[in-house]
């Protein structure tokens, strides 16, 4: 007898409207932003290394510091972080948050992938050389952060920001290693630096075309203008007066050529 | 009527897609049931925790984890030493009998073993206050060469390859992923657990019917009130801070305390206060373990203050105690030993095959 309802035509209607119902209670809340960008894509950076001008060779070229010193590169490490553009109005657009550490001796770090990139027109690229202190404040980090690439600090917990180390006949010791561990995150030894590049570009909504621009950092930007020499300082492994002059050098090591 | 049955059939459906739709995804991946939450029992009267476990919630798979990781001596340079190596549960998790921390090839340390409880109430790490995080604390003595002397990359390579802890870390986290971020948060679970409130001193304050100090243990528990408490404070008898209490400094050690972690020299021979909980369990004493034995500690405090330019102003002329005193005080310190740390079952050492 109850079967009956099924011949009412209301009760198919319902029938058919429930999945539909179904369908729209469980569909994500899309949170009420003001207005987003109806276009999102991304672009990407392609870092090289040099030296004067040329290539970084690491290991077997011998180079020489403004200083007089001769020395050869074994390791050249640092993270970039915090990449954000810079429009033509001056606004400052955030990029998803991702945290690179770029190797020289590992090519796969060295094309960076930036996301969340919405259309506009863009004059400057943005970034922070290191790790926010945000990032060194919070416990256990994982992927490029995470402890074991040897770039946090056991004894001091906080980020070694970047990493120069090699040999060089200026240092005394037997094995004339010199080891620069540029760090810390706090108070008048904060070596974190913002670096803005001008680069101009368009996005349009629906471009096919994937933005993808050549930075180079020039590691002879570490000497100078601060004296940075390896006789005075070969080992830097601790927050302070050294490790800040040569992030004040470092800063101006990367521009953009394409 | 021709359709009746197809209609019965839509209904049923939807009834049954709309009772699953909506349902949390369990996560876990391998359906069988997940890590089961725990819940830490906090003492009465304690401050709220610093350490924050929303990021990393307890449950009894991450600790049973935690607690393997601890105990397990082939984790070290050599496989000679664990954490429970220097960690030892009857001396409140400190070092029993040694001054100087030591680790792999037989290195020497040059600081004492810290004792390990109510860590979640700690805010910085080490005597000197260089670690700024409890999940980070761990790499420290992993990594140092004058402790487990290990590479990090090396270790989690080891880990991945045994298939004991690929199933632990299946079972605390789901997969049999091994990281460093899932090590280094089921340690902290594990440790989160080592809370010491629970001693005759606890239950005296709590007013549990029948605790009462003694008559000396009353007059110690006023000692400390007028001469310790400022530094030791109730209830977890630390402040936490860093203070001079006029140590001589030893040339032998060259510690700075830290000094070293803020480069500022009004830092100059600080050290963290520590906790007086367990403290008649856990000698030797100070931060470079130069003293054996409580009365010597109880010695230093009434003729042996150093007075220099950070010592502390508290403890600047020294604090008088008479050889009564110090018995007195003995005798208070004991009550704040507490053995359902030392003698806890969950936290005892694990037994590890090669």
């Amino acid at each position: 007898m109850i079967l009956r309802i099924f011949t009412f035509y209301i009760f198919r209607c319902v029938l058919i409207c429930l999945p539909v119902l179904w369908l729209c209670g469980c569909a994500k809340k899309d949170k009420q932003d003001d207005t987003p960008p109806a276009f999102y894509t991304w672009m990407y950076l392609d870092v090289s290394h040099e030296m004067n001008g040329s290539q970084l060779v690491r290991n077997t070229k011998l180079y020489t510091n403004p200083a007089g010193e001769t020395f050869r590169v074994s390791q050249f490490r640092y993270y970039l972080s915090n990449f954000a553009l810079v429009d033509d109005a001056g606004k400052t657009i955030q990029l998803a948050s991702a945290y690179f550490l770029v190797d020289d001796a590992v090519d796969s770090t060295k094309h960076l992938r930036l996301d969340s990139l919405p259309a506009g027109t863009y004059k400057a690229l943005r970034f922070l050389v290191g790790v926010d202190s945000a990032r060194n404040n919070s416990g256990v980090q994982s992927g490029a952060l995470a402890p074991e690439n040897g770039m946090f600090w056991t004894w001091n917990s906080g980020y070694i920001m970047a990493k120069l180390e090699g040999t060089s006949d200026a240092v005394a010791s037997p094995a004339h290693a010199f080891q620069w561990h540029v760090g810390g995150f706090k108070g008048p030894y904060n070596v974190l630096k913002t670096v803005e590049l001008p680069l101009a570009f368009h996005v349009g909504a629906y471009t096919a075309a994937i933005p993808r621009f050549n930075v180079v950092a020039g590691l002879d930007k570490w000497f100078a203008p601060n004296t940075a020499s390896f006789a005075q300082s070969p080992v830097i492994m601790a927050p302070g007066e050294a490790a800040l002059n040569i992030a004040k050098n470092y800063q101006q090591m990367f521009s953009i050529k394409n | 009527m021709r359709h009746k049955a197809l209609y019965i059939a839509v209904a049923f459906g939807t009834l049954l897609l709309l009772a699953h739709a909506c349902k949390k995804e369990n996560r876990g991946g391998s359906g069988g049931p997940g890590p089961e939450p725990v819940t830490l029992s906090l003492p009465p009267g304690f401050p709220d925790p610093v350490y924050n476990f929303s990021g990393n919630p307890l449950t009894r798979q991450g600790i049973a984890l935690g607690r393997f990781i601890f105990y397990d001596y082939r984790l070290s340079k050599d496989s000679t030493v664990s954490c429970g190596f220097c960690h030892q549960q009857f001396a409140a998790f400190g070092h029993f009998d040694h001054a100087l921390s030591h680790g792999v090839g037989g290195r020497q340390g040059n600081r004492s073993v810290p004792t390990i409880f109510n860590m979640i109430w700690q805010k910085e790490f080490m005597w000197d206050g260089g670690v700024n995080n409890l999940e980070i604390q761990p790499l420290t003595p992993l990594t140092d060469h004058r402790e487990m002397g290990v590479d990090l990359k090396e270790l989690l390579q080891k880990m991945q390859a045994d298939p004991r802890y690929r199933q632990q870390f299946k079972a605390a986290f789901g997969t049999e992923e091994v990281t460093s971020e899932r090590m280094f948060k089921a340690i902290t679970q594990f440790v989160g657990t080592m809370i010491s409130g629970n001693s005759r001193y606890d239950s005296i304050i709590r007013k549990v019917p029948g605790a009462a100090f003694s008559p000396d243990e009353q007059v110690g528990y006023t000692l400390y009130q007028q001469k310790c408490a400022a530094c030791h404070k109730e209830p977890l008898f630390t402040d936490l801070s860093y203070r001079s209490n006029g140590l001589p400094y030893l040339a032998a050690l060259n510690d700075v305390g830290r000094m070293k972690i803020t480069g500022n020299t009004a830092d100059y021979l600080k050290f963290k206060v520590p906790s007086l909980r367990n403290i008649i369990r856990s000698s030797p004493y100070m931060h470079d373990g130069r003293y054996s034995d409580i009365f010597q500690v109880f010695g230093f405090y009434d003729h042996g203050v150093k007075d220099t330019i950070t010592t502390d102003v508290l403890v600047r002329k020294g604090v008088p105690l008479t050889s009564q005193q110090q018995r007195q005080l003995y005798l208070f310190l004991n009550t704040l030993t507490d053995y359902t740390l030392i003698n806890n079952k969950d936290l005892s050492e694990v037994l590890i095959e090669p």
